[in-house]
């Protein structure tokens, strides 16, 4: 019997998750596709000894080529990249991380939630290059007011303009004494800080935060291991009416209609769902124009000097923070890049002995002598969208299931390597301001699409010759196609993408919702 | 079975089957006999203490020269067990062995360094350079850096140098099994 459902939303993670919650308690039935299983977490995590484990912590060599987050605990979780391959030119190589389950790759997020600002929205009023978004920062700010509180987001209200405040529970926790250091280092520069503004709890999931309250509705329906192979289309009308999936396990195949298409499952996946299924290429700029934020892990690595010999003072260490883009937010001097870069920067810890120019029994010393006296910085920085920055479907490689994969090409350019060495340089500044002595300093970037927070390909705008979708994350030409998820952003600051994609995927949800309502879709 | 009911069954026995009749702890005792029930057994979790490791990968001379550089790199000092007694070197012939070719090749061509017969220190006198984010252009000094950190983690991962800890910290952690 043919199932013709409402909605069809296809990925579980935060774009999904927030459309299911949102569209189910609006009154809307929903069927959702995942391509993974569900994960059990009182009967598949178990407690072991890293001797146990059958490569000593190491993990199996080469599973994860790409994968650099990967360990051997949580091997498991990540997409495994023999069954889903992928591919980029020799010499610029591209780390796509994915993670097939239930909840995506919020299962595994790092839970920093800023909200972007008009720095963003309207970047190119501020320094002319790119697009603008086709909303400010005010269209979003009452989403994120609602999404914060669902994700618990912990912060510390500042009233800086290029990470708005939000609804916070408040974190007034003290910092300790190498922190503070650190905090006057900055506030002599001129350079803002504040606290992390992370979600936090146990779990701060779309499986736990998102999805138990759509199925509570009675109005969602979730099929696992389901692999979206294409979207399909009612050629009388050009508008979508459903998705052809295969069965992870047995590879059977399966099609299901649907109304509506709600299509969340990850930057990069669904422009692959949207290239295999020959939509949402009216413009040309499908697959253009993709981004990340470049990453400099470890900056600078410095050692708090009153923290060595082994047990720094009570009080010394710990804690961390935020510094959030302090370049280009105002006129001045001209800096040898466009936009800025932020921080994260953690106290204590021992610096891995790696840094320490030594071997026996030195080492040994040395390590006792710094133990917990560590200081680090990371940096994260704004990658402009560009055109030359592209996916598409490759002519010959498919998935194990016989899905045509993608070609990914994405370079960093002069302005992002002109902000990672501008990054160390302040680093090193702000760490001798404090006092601290700097062990290990560098500017290299790790390879794009590493930080996990790749975005744009499918971006938003008012001109439907220069963008995908519209200003509610519709597709253009296919007004029963929404796409909510990070291939919607047409740029994206220095900030952890995940509260807008939340926020993004409510917004264009209750518009939906609103539309259906009055049978205009 | 409630002692009523039992009683019935039994007086309804036929007499050659009443010769078999037991009571009812006996009764209860075979109801519960372990081969009738889905049994836990305690066993092994792997083979670490129970069987010696096969080395599979490198030559003997490579072998002496990765348990000279181990001892180098982690010896036993107060009191705490160095690489060797981790057995390090057994663990990475296995490790290497799985490992992509290129890795192979210089651990293979490191090795034959480290067995030249030259004084150690001397060679691993790349290790006391400053660090640079970069790894090094020379192989050697590649080799050298990849197994120091090798051999570190591999016996801090070890049993016998978190048995060795005060406080057994760093052992123990949330794994996850393979989900279908």
């Amino acid at each position: 019997m043919k199932q013709d459902h409402e909605v069809l939303i296809i990925g579980s993670g935060a774009s999904g998750g927030m459309a299911a919650f949102t569209l189910t308690r609006l009154g809307v039935k929903c069927l959702m596709l995942d391509a993974g299983p569900q994960l059990d977490f009182e009967r598949q995590r178990v407690m072991r000894n890293v001797y146990d484990l059958p490569y000593r912590g190491f993990g199996r060599p080469g599973r994860f080529p790409h994968v650099t987050q990967a360990s051997e605990w949580d091997a498991n979780v990540w997409l495994d990249e023999t069954q889903n391959p992928y591919s980029y030119p020799k010499d610029d190589p591209y780390y796509w991380v994915r993670i097939r389950m239930i909840g995506g790759k919020t299962l595994k997020w790092g839970r920093a939630s800023w909200r972007l600002s008009d720095f963003e929205f309207k970047g190119k009023d501020h320094d002319g290059f790119g697009e603008n978004w086709p909303i400010s920062y005010a269209d979003l700010a009452p989403y994120y007011d609602r999404a914060e509180p669902l994700f618990r987001v912990a912060g510390r209200k500042e009233g800086f303009a290029q990470i708005p405040d939000g609804v916070f529970i408040s974190d007034d926790s003290h910092d300790p004494t190498s922190v503070r250091r650190f905090l006057d280092s900055a506030k002599r520069l001129g350079v803002p800080t504040t606290k992390a503004r992370r979600s936090t709890g146990a779990l701060a999931s779309s499986v736990n935060r998102l999805l138990p309250e759509a199925l509570a509705t009675g109005n969602l329906t979730i099929l696992p291991n389901s692999i979206v192979r294409e979207l399909t289309v009612d050629r009388a009308t050009g508008l979508v009416n459903g998705a052809s999936f295969i069965d992870r396990v047995s590879k059977r195949d399966y099609h299901v209609g649907a109304r509506v298409v709600v299509l969340g499952a990850s930057t990069l996946e669904s422009q692959r769902i949207l290239m295999n299924s020959g939509l949402g290429g009216a413009s040309g700029v499908l697959g253009h124009y993709i981004f990340d934020q470049f990453y400099v892990k470890n900056v600078v690595t410095a050692i708090v000097p009153e923290a060595k010999g082994g047990k720094p003072p009570r009080g010394l260490m710990g804690g961390g923070g935020y510094i959030p883009r302090f370049r280009n937010l105002k006129p001045g001097p001209a800096k040898p890049f466009i936009r800025g870069y932020a921080y994260d920067f953690g106290s204590g810890g021992t610096p891995s002995p790696q840094l320490l120019p030594s071997y026996g029994e030195a080492l040994m010393k040395d390590l006792a002598e710094l133990a917990g006296s560590g200081f680090s910085m990371t940096t994260m920085g704004e990658v402009l969208p560009r055109f030359e920055n592209h996916c598409k479907i490759s002519p010959t490689l498919k998935d194990a299931w016989g899905i045509p994969s993608l070609h990914i090409e994405h370079k960093y350019t002069d302005n992002e390597f002109a902000m990672g060495k501008d990054s160390m340089n302040t680093a090193e500044e702000l760490c001798h301001g404090a006092g601290f002595e700097i062990l290990a300093k560098h500017w290299e970037m790790v390879p794009p699409g590493e930080s996990i927070h790749e975005l744009g390909g499918c971006r938003m705008g008012s001109d439907p010759k220069k963008s995908v979708l519209n200003a509610f994350n519709q597709v253009h030409d296919v007004k029963n196609l929404f796409v909510p998820d990070g291939s919607s952003f047409v740029s994206g600051g220095s900030q952890n993408p995940t509260l807008t994609i939340l926020a993004l995927s409510m917004r264009a949800s209750e518009y939906l919702a609103e539309r259906m309502k009055r049978r205009e879709i | 079975m409630k002692r009523r009911r039992w009683i019935q069954t039994v007086l309804a026995a036929p007499a050659a089957a009443a010769a078999a009749v037991v009571t009812p702890d006996e009764a209860a005792e075979t109801q519960a006999s372990p081969r009738d029930e889905f049994a836990k057994l305690e066993i092994a979790g792997s083979p670490t203490g129970n069987a010696e490791p096969l080395h599979v990968f490198f030559s003997k001379s490579e072998y002496a020269a990765l348990e000279r550089l181990a001892n180098a790199i982690l010896p036993p000092l107060n009191g705490k067990p160095g690489a060797l007694d981790a057995q390090v070197p057994a663990f990475l012939d296995f490790l290497l062995s799985q490992s992509p070719k290129p890795r192979q090749i210089l651990y293979r061509e490191g090795l034959a360094r480290i067995g030249s017969g030259q004084p150690i220190e001397q060679l691993l006198k790349p290790l006391s350079a400053p660090w640079t984010y970069h790894a090094p252009l020379d192989p050697f000094a590649k080799f050298l850096r990849e197994a120091k950190q090798d051999i570190l983690e591999a016996t801090f991962n070890s049993r016998e140098w978190i048995d060795a800890r005060a406080d057994r910290r760093g052992g123990a952690g949330t794994y996850y099994l393979a989900v279908d």
